[in-house]
């Protein structure tokens, strides 16, 4: 294996001294840096040692990074095996840094595209070490080689995982663990900070793709409904529809000019597959509902491409290696469009299978969520059941004729109020997130003392 | 440090491989200099504040030198020069400060400062107790089989010393930390112990206690070096373990645990810090630990010691610290040192005959860095004309009339020490200075041809080209034949007779030319016990001063390793790594006032306040709450509005430690 960063838990004081390193050798703003530093226990929880990791690109032998960025923006050095990133190809959709579970990939805000560490390779020809690693006051971080059989690291705070990252970490020795303590008695310790789980998804921060997937996958199901003859749509509307679809899903790029590059990695990302088959889907559902609306196959046609469409883009998300597998979860695009095709045909025993699915997978996974410590959020819950589901199957057994507007009007709503939910509880890997799950686990039965416990605990 | 130069501009900083004790890295606030060097906020014009409002406009040096020089002759004629105060602190040290001394004494005067903020209080123990501020080699704390870091956290304020440190557990030694926070540095400890804030005489007192008792001293080397030792060891005859635990709330086993260490283990190298010493107790604390070293034996050898201040490097001073920071015997009539740095703001008020009328102000920001800010603010802005030199316009900068751009270290050449390690070092200039910024030996030249002063171009006083500059440098030098700018230019050299192992040779500079466990010259200059005795801080729960029920929280205000007091963290690459000043608090204290983490929180007591986000840390003792000290009143967190203006029992420093405070939750506004 070629060399990589060498790190010693042991070492480190957490001085950030390899940060500005960073910050300084690559003539980065002086705000940014391409290594961060994460906090094992910060809060000095008396049961658990404090330690420190600092993390940059590893490099990987497999770079997930590099496998999800649809605009081929990365490429790997034959010869050094350095993992890199030319921000002039780079659209700013930030799927790498989704899929990396290190944050090596860094927003550059300002620019909008992603940056990363080189591993300083104007150094490495000059025969000199990355400048974190040449800049480490107390040797904790060092460059070289790296050896290839042992695992990388069982320190906690570093993400295990298959991708062969260019690193190893010594864990803290036995007698380094934690000092002994005279005034260590609390009677409501904080374990992590409010914020040490957040994930780097949200809905504020995603808005456009949720607008852009939920209104594919109500379109594939107008489509499919048309081409089943349950209703006709104006081909001017859908196509407006569509362009506003792709429009608002181009506007989650910080670089829409560079938008034509999510195509371009159609052998490995999800997301250039979603980008083709989603614009194939609204190119021959046009044609069909504008030229062609006597050729049921080219219907047929667009239909199948607009599921498998949907299909691709539940597939983006599996880069997020700690959230689930779509299929398992309610706000799917695919069961959604199925099902928002069963409601607009009418065909209650479709509707009822896909709803009832909806709902079970709904509530398994809020039970999921309550069992796991994580917040349930029972008003949405009771408005995305109550209204959004169980209303309109009702709607639909007592008075299903009259009622169709507000069925498609409750269940719309349904689903919005699922999908929005789903980018708030996307979980995305990162070491600050696996530190905080390790440190809960470390210090046991407390599994998320927050403030707010402790103020619960006091009162 | 080695400073890499592209194209006129500094590229990057490397530690210089000739200072070994420092070769490993450069530390982040030395790295944050290629942006401190060129950021945009940087003051590079004279500037004017436009009347009436908090605006500076940029004038020309000579605009702003001959307002000055106009104001100077004003007050020289009357009420004589003595009404304009030269404040100068700790930054940017080097030889070439003498200048400004020299200046004022050309002008004809003035009034300036005696002691000083950082350490006297330590340096006068040291000096009392051991003759001289010095300790062994950087490195030689490797040797050392049981370290104690008592009051310092040398992982965020001396890094390299962490290297030397890991060193010596590498090799199997124990090290114990002393402090009410689990810090950084007490991670790698066997044992924190957590006292109650400024009660660290009391521990030692103990532990010397136990090892009297345990006969766990070395009677050879008492008898040989140290004196006093009868007296002293019945004045802890009573300092129980019980006794202390009462004071210091640390539980008695560990004061045993403590005792044991110190008796069993040898050599034992302390280090203590120096925010213990800024107590109005804490001379006496520090005297109260040397005697630990000294019962013990441990001066004088290697891995042992008392690792404190290192001044062997300070060559050029004509009296060594903390002897320099005191008020002449015999003051000169000219040069009037009569304001106590530690109460600068109420000491400037009570001045008179005359009173200040002027205050210039370089290398220092006294608003938010002395005690009692609002009461240095007040005194500042009594007066008629306030002069700042500085790179970046800090809160004592805002408050000036005409603020001068201050050099960086990198645009003059200058010869420094240091008090750490013991090289003499040649600063060289490597980039002229950007835009109008001039040298402050340049500018009191120029301001001396303003005032008519003969001396003003003769560059053996203002050294103004590069040329000058090194001729002075190189005179300075004469003394010293092993040290040319030649020699300093291949790299750091060591100070000329300095030892690898303090004390080796056993000659202690005190008046008995023995360690002096009984000092006479505390009673006569301190008008303290001769003995290291234990008195409670005056601001203390035990003394009910003030009332625990109104201010019943310690305010530890420590250094981080993201700046020098209020130095860097105005750099935005170390906004980077911490964006705005905190309250850490234990849990316990905060649940029991309602305090939630991250909640905006008061800081207050009956000298001021201020507001921050609360953080809860278990790892801080529950009666404290600390904030790190040097945040700009922009930025909130100002420490020195709660201090007082107090010194410190000997060594006329500033016991701004000696602070109770309240914290409470600030409602959403």
């Amino acid at each position: 294996m070629p060399d990589g960063f060498i790190f010693d838990t042991n070492r480190c004081t957490g001085c950030d001294a390899c940060r500005l390193a960073c910050t300084i050798e690559n003539e980065l703003r002086p705000d940014l840096s391409w290594r961060c530093v994460e906090t094992f226990n910060p809060r000095h929880h008396p049961a658990a040692p404090v330690y420190h990791i600092s993390l940059a690109c590893n490099h990987c032998v497999d770079p997930v990074c590099m496998y999800a960025c649809p605009a081929l923006a990365y490429s790997r050095d034959a010869t050094t095996r350095v993992v890199l990133l030319d921000d002039r190809k780079c659209m700013g959709c930030s799927y790498c840094a989704w899929a990396c579970p290190y944050d090596a990939p860094v927003l550059d805000r300002v620019r909008g595209v992603m940056t990363k560490c080189t591993l300083c390779a104007h150094r490495l020809e000059l025969g000199l070490k990355p400048a974190c690693s040449a800049l480490c006051p107390t040797g904790a971080l060092d460059f070289g080689e790296v050896p290839e059989a042992e695992p990388p690291t069982a320190v906690a705070g570093f993400p295990e995982s298959n991708l062969g990252p260019r690193v190893r970490i010594s864990p803290l020795r036995p007698e380094r663990l934690r000092p002994e303590m005279t005034a260590a008695d609390v009677a409501n310790p904080v374990v992590t900070a409010a914020d040490s789980r957040a994930s780097k998804i949200s809905l504020r921060s995603e808005w456009p793709l949720f607008a852009f997937t939920s209104l594919a996958a109500a379109l594939v199901a107008l489509v499919a409904s048309s081409v089943a003859g349950a209703l006709s749509i104006k081909p001017v509307l859908f196509v407006d529809a569509a362009i506003l679809t792709l429009g608002l899903g181009a506007l989650h790029l910080r670089k829409v000019r560079r938008a034509y590059r999510a195509v371009l990695n159609l052998r490995r990302s999800w997301l250039s597959r979603e980008v083709v088959v989603v614009s194939a889907f609204f190119a021959l559902a046009t044609i069909y509902l504008w030229l062609a609306p006597g050729l049921p196959a080219l219907g047929a046609v667009a239909t199948l491409l607009g599921f498998l469409g949907l299909l691709c883009a539940d597939q983006v998300y599996s880069v997020l290696k700690d959230s689930g597998p779509a299929y398992r979860h309610s706000a799917s695009l695919l069961w959604t469009g199925f099902f928002l095709t069963a409601v607009f045909t009418g065909r209650a025993w479709l509707a009822a299978i896909f709803g009832f699915g909806k709902l079970a997978l709904y509530i398994l996974r809020k039970l999921d969520f309550g069992f796991g410590g994580r917040p349930v959020r029972p008003m949405l819950s009771a408005a995305r059941l109550g209204l959004g589901l169980l209303t309109p199957l009702a709607l639909w057994v007592i008075a299903p004729v009259g009622s169709r507007g507000y069925i498609i009007g409750l269940v719309l709503l349904g689903e919005l109020i699922d999908r929005g939910e789903y980018y708030d509880e996307l979980e995305s890997e990162s070491p600050r997130r696996h530190m905080a799950a390790e440190l809960e686990k470390q210090v046991g039965g407390q599994t998320r003392a927050s403030a707010g416990l402790a103020v619960a605990a006091a009162d | 440090m080695q400073v890499h130069v592209e194209d006129g501009r500094i590229r990057r900083i490397e530690p210089h491989s000739g200072n070994r004790a420092t070769a490993g890295g450069v530390c982040l606030k030395g790295l944050s200099y290629v942006e401190r060097v060129y950021s945009p906020d940087r003051i590079l014009h004279p500037l004017k504040r436009v009347p009436g409002t908090a605006d500076f406009e940029r004038v020309s040096w000579d605009e702003a030198l001959t307002a000055i020089a106009d104001k100077l002759v004003e007050l020289k004629a009357d009420p004589g020069p003595q009404s304009v105060l030269y404040y100068s602190a700790s930054g940017s040290k080097g030889t070439l400060n003498r200048i400004g001394l020299d200046f004022w004494r050309l002008y004809g005067g003035c009034t300036t400062t005696y002691g000083d903020l950082c350490w006297p209080a330590g340096l006068e123990a040291t000096r009392l107790t051991l003759g001289d501020n010095k300790h062994s080699a950087p490195w030689d704390i490797a040797n050392a089989r049981l370290i104690v870091l008592w009051g310092k956290n040398a992982a965020e304020t001396n890094i390299h010393q962490m290297v030397f440190i890991d060193q010596a557990l590498d090799a199997g030694a124990k090290m114990v930390v002393i402090d009410p926070r689990r810090t950084e540095s007490a991670e790698r400890a066997t044992l924190l112990v957590q006292p109650r804030p400024g009660t660290d005489g009391a521990l030692a007192l103990a532990v010397a206690h136990l090892l009297i008792k345990a006969d766990q001293v070395d009677h050879d080397f008492i008898d040989r070096h140290v004196l006093g030792f009868p007296a002293f060891a019945a004045m802890v005859d009573d300092f129980t373990p019980e006794r202390a635990t009462e004071i210091t709330e640390v539980p008695v086993r560990y004061i045993h645990r403590l005792a044991e260490y110190f008796g069993t283990i040898e050599p034992v190298t302390v280090s203590p810090g120096y925010g213990m010493q800024r107590f109005t107790n804490s001379g006496q604390t520090m005297r109260a630990i040397l005697a630990l070293l000294a019962i013990t034996g441990n001066i004088g050898r290697p891995g042992a010691g008392w690792v404190y201040a290192n001044l062997q490097s300070h060559i050029f001073d004509a009296v060594r610290d903390p002897i320099g920071l005191y008020p002449p015997e015999k003051p000169d009539g000219v040069v009037r040192v009569s304001i106590s740095t530690a109460r600068l703001g109420p000491a400037m008020l009570e001045t008179q005959d005359p009173p200040l009328r002027m205050a210039w102000v370089e290398r220092g920001n006294p608003i938010t860095q002395n005690p009692e800010t609002n009461t240095v603010l007040e005194a500042f802005r009594a007066l008629e004309l306030r002069v700042v030199v500085d790179q970046f316009l800090t809160d004592t900068a805002r408050e000036a009339d005409i603020v001068l751009p201050a050099k960086t270290m990198f645009e003059q050449s200058d010869v420094i020490g240091a008090y750490w390690h013991s090289y003499i070092q040649l600063k060289q200039k490597v980039i002229e200075p950007p835009g109008d910024v001039k040298p402050e030996s340049e500018i009191y030249g120029l301001l001396g041809q303003r005032l008519g002063l003969p001396e003003a171009q003769n560059p053996e006083v203002f050294p103004v080209s590069d040329a000058e500059v090194e001729a002075y440098l190189e005179k300075a030098l004469e003394p010293f034949p092993e040290l040319t700018l030649d020699r300093l230019r291949e790299g750091p050299q060591p100070a000329p007779s300095q030892q690898e192992v303090a004390f080796s040779d056993f000659r202690f500079l005190t008046l008995s030319g023995r360690i002096e466990l009984e000092s006479r010259e505390a009673a006569e200059r301190w008008g303290a016990d001769p003995l290291p005795v234990y008195t409670e801080p005056v601001e203390s729960a035990r003394r009910g001063v003030p009332d625990p029920d109104v201010f019943p929280l310690y305010l530890l205000t420590p250094n981080t390793k993201n700046s020098i007091h209020s130095q860097f963290n105005n750099l935005k690459m170390i906004r980077q790594l911490s964006d705005e000043p905190l309250a850490y608090i234990h849990p316990d204290d905060a649940a029991r006032r309602g305090i939630r983490d991250g909640q905006w929180v008061r800081v207050f007591n009956d000298r001021g306040e201020f507001e921050l986000e609360a953080r809860l840390d278990n790892g801080l003792k529950a009666g404290c709450v600390c904030v790190t000290n040097g945040w700009w009143i922009s930025e909130g967190g100002t420490v020195n509005l709660c201090s007082a203006a107090r010194e410190t029992d000997m060594g006329y420093g500033a016991a701004f430690h000696d602070v109770r405070v309240e914290v409470e939750a600030v409602s959403d506004a």
